[in-house]
């Protein structure tokens, strides 16, 4: 898909499908109003037997496979790989996906989600990583990639703390 | 930084702030340049517009390839 809503429509159909899921990485930064550019989605899920259920299922629905895929192997995540504690780096026919068990420093979603906020279009209720902890984890984290976004996250946190 | 602004409050950016200031102040310094007029028009949009614009700009500008001449 490439007029843009290949994100929005991924998200939409993890939220429709009943996926509980938060929003990390540079769509989280954006969903939150950071303008900044970006084209995959990152995200970590609940890993209980439902959930993973739940997430496969939408997957399967988008063709999901593993990326990069040289040989044209088209592997696809299995149930063991979901409840495991790797990050699933993925290709759907909505665009790359990034399913992550858990972020770098061993968090998963039990431990992220006190610190995530909804946020809805009227339609679709999407859990975001806040901005305060997305900003702290990519300060953490030390790569120049995560390091070059710390300004606009912090002034976006700024921006909208001032809005409310 | 600018001063008495609303992240004071956050006890986590604060702890972030501190360290960046220690061990990182070019980042500090890079706040002051962000561009907030794009920061101000993205708050307008709806979440999922952002993301829808986001994309497009990204796919947009992806397409390019350098060329001989």
């Amino acid at each position: 898909m490439s007029n843009g809503k290949s994100v929005e429509h991924l998200i939409v159909l993890l939220c429709d499908a009943g996926v509980e899921f938060i929003v990390v990485g540079g769509v989280a930064g954006v969903l939150q109003g950071a303008p900044v550019l970006t084209r995959d989605l990152d995200i970590v899920h609940h890993r209980t037997p439902e959930n993973i259920r739940r997430l496969l299922s939408v997957l399967k629905n988008v063709d999901a496979c593993f990326r990069p895929d040289p040989g044209k192997r088209r592997l696809t995540p299995t149930q063991d790989m979901l409840a495991g504690h790797g990050h699933l780096t993925l290709e759907t026919r909505l665009g790359p996906l990034d399913v992550l068990c858990e972020l770098e420093q061993g968090e998963g979603y039990d431990d992220l989600v006190g610190d995530t906020e909804m946020i809805t279009d009227g339609t679709s209720h999407i859990r975001v990583l806040s901005l305060s902890r997305l900003i702290g984890i990519k300060q953490q984290s030390g790569r120049a990639k995560d390091r070059i976004m710390l300004p606009v996250l912090i002034a976006t946190l700024e921006e909208r703390d001032r809005k409310k | 930084m600018e001063q008495g602004t609303a992240h004071t409050a956050n006890p986590r950016i604060e702890a972030v702030l501190a360290d960046l200031a220690r061990c990182d102040p070019d980042v500090l310094l890079a706040v002051q340049d962000v561009d907030r007029s794009l920061i101000r028009l993205a708050l307008e949009m709806s979440p999922l517009e952002r993301v829808r614009s986001a994309c497009i700009e990204a796919q947009y500008l992806s397409r390019f390839r350098r060329v001989e001449r």
